[in-house]
């Protein structure tokens, strides 16, 4: 049974300059204990995409399809259900690590206040606990940490302290948006195998642009202007790359020798009905003039590409 | 983009311990004058060398019996004004919580909801800015009876504006900052992100506001009470000079009568400005308000 199941997702923001298709038509199916990664260039809506998924955006744009969540659909449920799903049964890893805090309350007292929330533990044991994750995440003198001003630790530090209070209440889906952003490479390192260690048993959401990121998950899913390009195992997908944008996105990487994809990222606003892809594909033909489906072109995997 | 405010201000938000006093001897002082009133006011009757209501000869100079002398009904100054501390500390106080209670509602609600709601307070607060102050609480307390009571509630219920301006554009950029989406993310109700997270990061300037609301409440109960319109029952240092000036004080050149009330108003405004100064030169917070 699928733990999350997004079906036809549409988020459109109002825009002095019109309506702004921010993500069209996105099928998801994340199964339980799938790591997903989602990648993408900046713009393409990927953390839209985990923002819709608890439903945070509702109030500021207009949200179509559907999201069930363990056979919930989460745009139907009551609000106290809601604010009970958030934190609990899905967590959040928000990009920024410094400036998702509140600067003037310590970070114990912070992670402290969601395991109370989530009615784990109160007082002194839900302490214990928020020292105990604050631990696991490696810090080697939590107790520190848990007195300490968010505006006194690092961007590293700071993203350790929140992986440990999304999973202190051990949610079932964890969704991670950049938890590499403006790291160097070691840090990263780390980052990526605490947070595989510490979402061990639960599902994983990973929002990425980086691929050493995205590579670390089993299953990956590739956006573009939008909409989901290609899925499928991450080893498959890296390895044989079905998408014109995904082969693009390889072989731009540093390690790859850093070819430009040509042409600029349309976003928001489409003039053709044809693949978004097409004006700046090397392969394009008169056949991408008509909006490619996404396909089943083997087992597990889907190619929004009418060459693949 | 990230929306973000100057670090500097979040990082002294915090910084209200001993230590941050011994940096900042003029909030000490305004600490140390303030504690001194209020302990002055609350021990009147002690402190008092006569009872203020009681009447003997009248028009006496300052003397060892009497230290600032005795009034026109024979009552003594100093007593006088012991108690009338009192008055002018419980209206100050009051209207100064009633203005910033309204204030600190109107102006998180507008910043927080925004919306109709941010149109409909803020246009009311506006208005409410548009009407010229003190004519509008002389009318008032003109028609209602003059008490104290009203006098609180006329002067605390047209010194809120500034507060919700000022708390509002504070919230418009507290409530796009990443940390209050992430506690929308964890599942909180928009009432305790309010309480908890939107407030703490406002209160270095509810508290300096809500210093100036009671220098500013005090300075216009004595107005009020120097034209006439106080509690005649709870004699404030208003009135007093209000008292000095219809009879005679002013005209016989009792500086002993007018003056003293006059010094106080003045060190207990100065006192509650001096709370709300900043230690060091960059703060931003003494130029929002």
């Amino acid at each position: 049974m699928s733990l999350l199941s997004i079906k036809g997702l549409s988020v459109t923001f109002d825009t002095l300059q019109g309506p702004f298709k921010a993500i069209e038509g996105i099928d998801l199916e994340v199964r339980e204990r799938d790591t997903l990664a989602i990648v993408g260039e900046s713009g393409c809506g990927k953390s839209v995409l985990g923002h819709a998924t608890m439903r945070l955006l509702d109030d500021i744009a207009t949200v179509k399809g559907s999201v069930r969540y363990r056979d919930r659909e989460v745009y139907a449920m009551a609000r106290e259900e809601l604010l009970a799903m958030r934190g609990k049964a899905i967590s959040l890893v928000p990009q920024s690590p410094s400036t998702s805090f509140n600067p003037v309350i310590k970070i114990g007292k912070q992670i402290t206040e969601l395991i109370e929330k989530a009615g784990i533990a109160r007082g002194k044991d839900a302490e214990r606990r928020a020292i105990e994750y604050l631990g696991r995440v490696g810090f080697k003198d939590p107790q520190t940490i848990f007195d300490t001003y968010p505006h006194r630790m690092s961007g590293g530090m700071c993203e350790r302290a929140l992986i440990a209070m999304s999973t202190s209440t051990e949610p079932d889906l964890i969704i991670a948006d950049e938890p590499t952003k403006g790291l160097d490479a070691l840090s990263r390192k780390n980052i990526l195998d605490m947070l595989h260690k510490m979402t061990a048993g639960s599902t994983l959401i990973m929002i990425t642009h980086d691929f050493n990121a995205a590579a670390t998950c089993d299953k990956i899913a590739v956006m573009y202007s939008g909409e989901i390009v290609e899925t499928g195992p991450t080893r498959v997908v890296l390895e044989h790359p079905a998408h014109c944008y995904t082969r693009g996105l390889i072989e731009a990487q540093p390690s790859r020798g850093m070819k430009p994809i040509p042409g600029r990222h349309t976003i928001g606003s489409h003039k053709s009905d044809g693949c978004r892809f097409r004006p700046r594909c090397g392969s394009a033909t008169d056949e991408c003039g008509r909006h490619p489906p996404l396909r089943e072109i083997e087992d597990y995997r889907l190619v929004r590409c009418h060459h693949a | 983009m990230e929306p973000s405010l100057p670090g500097n201000i979040f990082k002294r938000i915090n910084d209200t311990g001993i230590k941050s006093l011994a940096l900042n001897p003029l909030r000490t002082l305004g600490i140390f004058l303030l504690a001194t009133l209020v302990l002055v006011a609350v021990f009147a009757p002690w402190l008092a060398p006569h009872d203020p209501e009681q009447t003997g000869i009248p028009y006496r100079s300052p003397s060892a019996e009497h230290l600032l002398g005795t009034n026109d009904l024979g009552q003594d100054v100093f007593s006088e004004l012991l108690y009338a501390g009192r008055v002018s500390l419980v209206v100050g106080f009051l209207s100064g919580i009633i203005s910033i209670v309204i204030g600190v509602a109107v102006g998180v609600f507008a910043g927080y909801f925004r919306g109709w709601a941010e149109e409909l307070l803020m246009g009311t607060t506006d208005v409410f800015l548009l009407i010229p102050g003190l004519p509008l609480m002389i009318i008032l307390a003109a028609y209602l009876n003059p008490s104290m009571w009203n006098i609180i509630l006329v002067v605390g219920l047209l010194w809120w504006c500034s507060t919700a301006r000022l708390v509002h554009s504070r919230v418009l950029q507290v409530r796009e900052m990443q940390f209050i989406e992430s506690t929308r993310a964890l599942g909180y109700s928009d009432l305790y992100i309010i309480l908890k997270h939107v407030l703490v990061n406002t209160k270095d300037i509810i508290y300096a506001k809500f210093s100036l609301a009671v220098a500013s409440a005090m300075l216009s109960e004595a107005s009020l009470s120097f034209l006439g319109l106080g509690d005649p029952l709870n004699i404030s240092w208003g009135e007093m000079i209000h008292f000095a000036f219809s009879r005679g004080g002013f005209a016989n050149d009792m500086w002993w009568w007018y003056l003293p009330p006059g010094l106080m108003i003045c060190i207990t405004v100065l006192a509650f400005i001096m709370l709300t100064m900043e230690g060091k030169k960059d703060s931003k917070i003494l130029e929002m308000i």
